[in-house]
């Protein structure tokens, strides 16, 4: 397999560096959403998320439509309704995520029947050769835009999610914050369909956060350890997923998850250390 | 100083949460407000906080900076993934586009040194015990070297202990470095240090009685 890789017959393929450079933009841009999401407790909102970017997906591929574009498109309408209930009825959060998610599937199943192109299916756990020239001029933009939003408010959203009220008070417009948190986090997932597939992408999101919440301490760790996991969950996957002829985005979770295993055998391990220190020294 | 005068307000059609409310908060006073639950302590803490305008009513405020502390909600911001500093660091004043530099990192350092707790810069917040957290919070409150302090129910949910050193960090701030300092409970314990204490009742304003204020000269 790895001779194959060195020989560079997987990338003699134009279409798996288009797929290289989606994940290399997507895997920087989604953990970045995703510690907000999950620091903020919502990161439940990838899932909803990432389903509704099906139905666009299918009403993109049914309107012979970018599928990629119209799933930004339903993504971000979606996610701005959420965060709209969010802040209307916030007993209510979870129902409206729930809603979202069961609504966008049903749609969508009921839309694949009248799509003569079987790609849908596709867009479901993704695929290496679902990324074309013109969803890359898409996806770099929006990835980049994703990363700068992230480092310039970096401190604005790290506030936010400490403590919302006090970052209130402090002056910051936390609810313009929330919106735009949303819009970013559903035009990143929603790029993400292509290449990891729908139902798999919010993993993306938290499970590279996950594994840096094992690791470090500070919230500037977390986001770089995140972001590093992400990348490099993303590269392995791809590249494991071509000669196994594996679905990329199913390759790619699983990746990360056995990096968010080992980084919690470490954990345990180091907890265990100390435990065992600890006796030897009360002895 | 901050001086407000009848004071009215009320969200919609509801009766008014506060109506006719008269409250100075004279420099480097130690003032306290109690109030059963809905009383409207936060409304009127926000409205000396000129974050929400009276519907009736003056308000004058003279103090430079203002600093706030909210209560611990279920320790949530506590299990936070920050240092110390960063948490700190939290209290500087924002500015978009702006990346913590030196000097920013440098008060971070100080404010920590003035609440005895500059050890503790680089441990997870998680990891310190209820009354090390509180320091934290009252490090990020006073590094934007504040003039004012308000705080609103700072001890709900606290064990006694940290309490206990929450209470006594904010006396030394009052006593020692001048702060003013307004805070909010439901505990008249809480006020034990207090100047001068104040009731929320039925939307006005009532001294409350001399016999639970240590150092108080007049009701």
């Amino acid at each position: 397999m790895f001779n194959q890789i060195l020989a560079g017959g997987m990338f003699s393929y134009p279409f798996m560096w288009k797929s290289l450079i989606a994940i290399l933009c997507l895997g920087a841009a989604l953990p970045l959403m995703g510690l907000n999401m999950t620091t903020k407790r919502f990161s439940m909102i990838g899932d909803a998320l990432s389903h509704t970017s099906l139905l666009g997906v299918a009403v993109g591929l049914l309107a012979g439509v970018l599928p990629t574009g119209m799933a930004i498109l339903v993504s971000v309408v979606a996610g701005l309704i959420i965060e709209l209930i969010r802040t209307k009825f916030s007993k209510y959060a979870e129902l409206a995520l729930a809603i979202a998610m069961s609504v966008s599937v049903g749609v969508a199943g009921i839309l694949t029947k009248y799509v003569t192109s079987n790609q849908f299916s596709a867009y479901l756990f993704g695929s290496v050769s679902l990324v074309t020239l013109t969803d890359l001029w898409v996806i770099i933009p929006v990835s980049l835009a994703v990363i700068i939003f992230s480092l310039v408010l970096y401190r604005a959203n790290m506030y936010a999610a400490f403590n919302s009220y006090e970052a209130k008070i402090a002056g910051l417009r936390v609810r313009l914050l929330a919106v735009a948190d949303t819009v970013f986090t559903a035009a990143a997932v929603a790029l993400a369909s292509t290449v990891i597939g729908s139902l798999v992408v919010s993993s993306l999101l938290v499970i590279p956060v996950a594994t840096a919440l094992q690791l470090t301490k500070s919230y500037r760790g977390t986001t770089i350890v995140a972001v590093i996991a992400s990348l490099l969950a993303g590269v392995l996957g791809l590249v494991i997923s071509f000669p196994w002829g594996t679905n990329s985005g199913s390759t790619i979770i699983i990746v990360a998850t056995f990096f968010l295993l080992l980084a919690l055998g470490y954990r345990g391990g180091r907890a265990l250390l100390v435990k065992v220190r600890m006796r030897q020294r009360l002895k | 100083m901050i001086k407000l005068e009848n004071a009215a307000f009320s969200y919609g059609d509801k009766q008014p949460v506060l109506a006719g409310v008269n409250l100075t908060v004279e420099d480097g006073e130690f003032l306290g407000l109690i109030g059963r639950n809905g009383a409207g302590k936060t409304t009127l803490l926000k409205i000396l906080m000129g974050l929400v305008k009276p519907q009736v009513g003056k308000l004058e405020n003279t103090f430079r900076r203002a600093a706030f502390i909210s209560q611990v909600t279920g320790a949530a911001d506590m299990i936070f993934p920050a240092t110390v500093a960063e948490v700190v660091s939290l209290g500087l004043k924002y500015k978009p586009f702006a990346f913590m530099r030196r000097a920013d990192w440098a008060k971070v350092d100080q404010a920590l040194e003035s609440m005895g707790i500059r050890d503790l810069r680089n441990r997870a917040i998680s990891e310190l015990s209820g009354g090390q957290q509180q320091r934290v919070r009252l490090a990020k409150a006073l590094i934007s070297d504040p003039d004012i302090l308000v705080m609103d129910e700072p001890t709900t949910g606290m064990d006694s202990d940290s309490r206990d050193e929450f209470l006594h960090e904010t006396l030394r701030l009052n006593k020692e470095m001048g702060k003013t300092i307004v805070l909010v409970t439901h505990f008249l314990s809480d006020l034990q240090g207090a100047d001068r204490i104040v009731a929320l009742r039925e939307g006005k304003i009532y001294p409350h009685g001399p016999e639970h204020c240590e150092n108080r000269e007049a009701a």
